[in-house]
């Protein structure tokens, strides 16, 4: 532990501009803790200029046997095929957005509803023991690893209930890697977040407003449809905005689960592939760095990262709006 | 937020289509169900996933006697056998179906054991006889023996008419269909025959694939499933863990340090408060391209792999794959989470606290080493250790940045605790050398196609790596409990 000196010079105009060593050690404090801060931004910072940068590559790159990826090639080809021989290579990214929001969408047509719905059950029926319960059990099913999801999915969730239900009962063919099961698992990975968000919303919603419409006579479904719902309804948003993004972000459940085949089909029943499933695969086959397919790594995890960000930076925005006024 | 007013006017102006007492109360309490059954929802699937990756996970241990035979798929023998008899050399009778979980299944009549030199062990050969139909098309080559349908890859073998046919070769699982490969031999037995039954018979190496739960802990990764195990991906895991731990819980720390005690409520706070936020939404795959650019490759700074000797460590550049890039990348995913919720736990100090410290003419450092941390220990232990439950199940970041699925070896070639003591000088290679982790194991064998890996081994991965992160969330319960009781506030 330093000492500090006391300043004997009272000539001193002031105690400020004394240098002592345990004022420099403090000031030397400051800046180490504001450079691990700083830290964060220059995390962010670099992930931008690798993904720009990398990118542009990517588009001016001269790939032996084709010409070089045009931005409207990137945006407007129907085709994904950077594996193929290069006079077939095709370097679409619309397969891949097809896939990533076909799961996305299927796991929030299951896990928004879900989420919501239990986040109003946990906030304005059940009772403290209950909650006291279930949140902890619910933030364990947010932490178990999206392998084990991916294992659920493909070994359990194909095989035992969509062959049966679809192949076996309606007469589909349901492929082994298809976009219903990952998106189904992704649902049930969002549904704690969605709710463990939701809630803390609902809950800051005032006393005073819930106690307002009691005392004109509601019955709780009107006072959690009528008013606390619409009372929190941004702040849901934001919830379900950032929900969205990690189901887009999701990698390996939907990796293991949907395959690796950017067909682009609408059809969840079959094989598609995300844009995460496509960077899992690429960099496990081994490409060389400076081909086009390395940089087409970076070119669909530039876009992934314009996706989550947009995504994230609204939810941030509407959620602060939100604080503020109940703050 | 305009809308926020009229709420609830509107609500206790219109009774709405609920006229009725009696709609209203039933329009409530199925809302209240379906609500509360959504709730349920998250719990059973909890439940419902552990009870199938136990079921899944327990016919490995205590599954029916299996044989492995040399470079065959691995093939279970059903009935009861004695296991004593399935080690070796053995020679099999009886009938080889393929079983509706995709498992080669032979159900053995007679299990004949031969002693033979190693030298002369030929590769696992089957021969099956049974009435076998003419292939109505070249491609795909299957031949019907019976109920059994077998693949021969090389068409000019096949059986060219019907009739009893006995076809030998080497039998591998292929897509969930036998299929023969190595040598295969056809021979017509008889032209015209009643149905006969197939019989097959085996022969091969034979081991026994039933693991036990220790086996399973403490062999490294093999292509046999009755001889893989966890422990190249536990040790992975543990030393990636360690140095992110080392690496990330002090400068996390140390940011949320200045932006709770130090930080103006200025524009850069606010910046980079809102960096945070973005940073822990950021998919973990995009992190793993940072640390595959950064750490990895270095920029591609360096044209030829060398190393660069200090303090008696050669150290590789650019990094690789090894221990020290995934920690790094590991520490940068979670950082944020680490920074929000220590954030969180030094908000909870009260303001007295620091208030008494300075009344006492303690500086702003001393306060903050001697007050505000101790007070926010439990607090912050909590957060970490969910940060590190966090990263130990990452699978994405770590694949991108090139780590392998499959490996035997541990970092620093430390297989043991014992080790660790016995010679220290082997830790110095650890944060070089390349790792694999529990995930990725996990992950590698989900994605094999026979099912003894893919279903039930995994399964027994899945389960270690929940315990392990069971525990972790134990303590931190514990910590949060045992805490908040004695708090001096």
């Amino acid at each position: 532990m330093p000492k500090v000196p006391l300043a004997e010079n009272s000539k001193q105009p002031s105690l400020r501009r004394v240098f002592s060593w345990g004022r420099a050690w403090e000031e030397a404090i400051r800046l180490a803790l504001f450079g691990c801060a700083l830290l964060s931004v220059l995390t962010t910072v670099s992930i931008i200029c690798i993904l720009t940068w990398q990118t542009i590559q990517f588009f001016r790159v001269e790939p032996e046997g084709r010409p070089h990826v045009t931005v409207t090639e990137f945006l407007t080809a129907p085709e994904w095929t950077p594996s193929n021989a290069p006079e077939q290579q095709h370097f679409g990214i619309r397969p891949l957005v097809i896939g990533t929001f076909m799961v996305a969408g299927i796991a929030s047509l299951i896990g928004l509803p879900l989420g919501l719905a239990s986040a109003v059950y946990l906030s304005e029926y059940a009772s403290p023991r209950f909650r006291g319960f279930v949140k902890p059990t619910l933030e364990m099913l947010a932490g178990i690893p999206t392998v084990v999801y991916g294992y659920f999915a493909l070994l359990f969730l194909t095989p035992f209930v969509l062959k049966p239900v679809f192949q076996g009962l309606l007469g589909f063919h349901v492929d082994t890697f298809n976009a219903l099961a990952g998106g189904i698992t992704v649902g049930i990975m969002i549904l704690p977040m969605v709710s463990s968000l939701s809630e803390d919303v609902l809950r800051s919603v005032p006393r005073g407003l819930r106690e307002a419409a009691y005392a004109l006579g509601s019955t709780k479904f009107d006072v959690s449809v009528r008013v606390v719902l619409p009372a929190a309804l941004s702040g849901i948003l934001a919830s379900c905005l950032l929900a969205l993004s990690r189901a887009v972000g999701e990698t390996m459940a939907v990796t293991i689960a949907v395959g690796q085949n950017a067909t682009g089909s609408f059809n969840p029943l079959e094989t598609t592939e995300t844009m995460t499933a496509f960077i899992v695969d690429i960099t496990g086959g081994e490409t060389s760095v400076g081909t086009v397919q390395d940089y087409s790594l970076y070119a669909v995890a530039a876009s992934l990262f314009l996706i989550t960000l947009a995504t994230n930076v609204v939810a941030q925005l509407i959620l602060r709006r939100f604080r503020e006024v109940y703050h | 937020m305009s809308h926020v007013a009229p709420a609830p006017a509107k609500a206790a102006g219109t009774p709405a289509n609920s006229n009725t007492p009696f709609t209203r109360r039933a329009i409530g309490v199925v809302f209240e169900l379906a609500c509360g059954s959504s709730t349920w929802v998250g719990l059973l699937v909890l439940l419902f996933l552990i009870g199938i990756l136990i079921w899944r996970a327990s016919g490995y241990f205590q599954g029916p006697v299996g044989v492995q035979v040399a470079n065959a798929s691995p093939i279970l023998v059903v009935g009861e056998q004695s296991q004593e008899h399935l080690k070796g050399f053995v020679k099999l009778t009886g009938q080889l179906t393929v079983s509706k979980t995709g498992r080669l299944e032979f159900a053995a009549t007679k299990v004949k054991k031969i002693r033979r030199p190693v030298e002369e062990i030929p590769p696992a050969r089957v021969t099956l006889t049974g009435l076998a139909v003419r292939p109505s098309q070249p491609s795909p080559l299957e031949v019907r023996l019976g109920d059994l349908v077998v693949t021969v890859p090389d068409a000019t073998t096949l059986p060219s008419e019907n009739g009893v046919w006995q076809l030998k070769g080497t039998p591998v699982l292929n897509q969930g269909r036998l299929s023969l490969t190595g040598e295969v031999e056809c021979e017509l037995v008889e032209e015209q025959a009643p149905a006969a039954e197939t019989s097959a018979e085996l022969e091969g190496v034979a081991t026994p694939p039933r693991q036990t739960v220790w086996g399973f802990l403490s062999n490294s990764d093999s292509t046999y499933p009755g001889q893989a195990g966890l422990l190249a991906g536990f040790w992975g895991t543990f030393w990636v863990i360690l140095f992110t731990v080392v690496i990330s819980i002090p400068i996390g720390i140390g940011a949320a340090l200045y932006l709770e005690e130090y930080a103006t409520a200025n524009w850069t706070t606010r910046f980079i408060q809102l960096n945070l936020a973005n940073l822990a939404g950021v998919p973990s795959i995009v992190y793993g391209i940072l640390g595959l650019t950064v750490f990895v490759r270095m920029f591609g700074m360096f044209k030829e792999p060398g190393t660069w000797k200090v303090l008696g460590l050669a150290i590789p550049l650019p990094l690789g794959a090894s221990v020290l890039s995934g920690a790094l990348t590991l520490s940068l995913l979670v950082l944020p989470v680490v920074i929000i919720a220590t954030q969180e736990a030094l908000r909870a100090v009260p303001p007295s606290i620091r208030h008494g410290s300075y009344a006492l003419g303690a500086t702003r450092w001393q306060t903050i080493w001697h007050q505000v941390l101790p007070a926010a220990v439990p607090g912050i232990s909590t957060g970490v250790i969910l940060a590190i439950s966090r990263a130990i199940g990452e699978t994405a970041p770590l694949i991108i940045i090139g780590v392998p699925t499959f490996l035997q070896e541990t970092p620093g070639d430390i297989r043991s605790v014992g080790q660790v003591f016995q010679s220290p000088g082997d830790l110095a290679h650890v944060p070089f050398s390349s790792f694999t982790a529990l995930p990725l194991v996990i992950y590698q064998w989900i994605r094999q196609a026979d099912p003894t890996f893919s279903v039930s081994l995994s399964a027994a991965g899945i389960l270690v790596l929940l315990a392990m992160l069971l525990a972790l969330n134990g303590i931190a319960i514990f910590i949060r409990s045992r805490f908040q009781r004695q708090s001096r506030w």
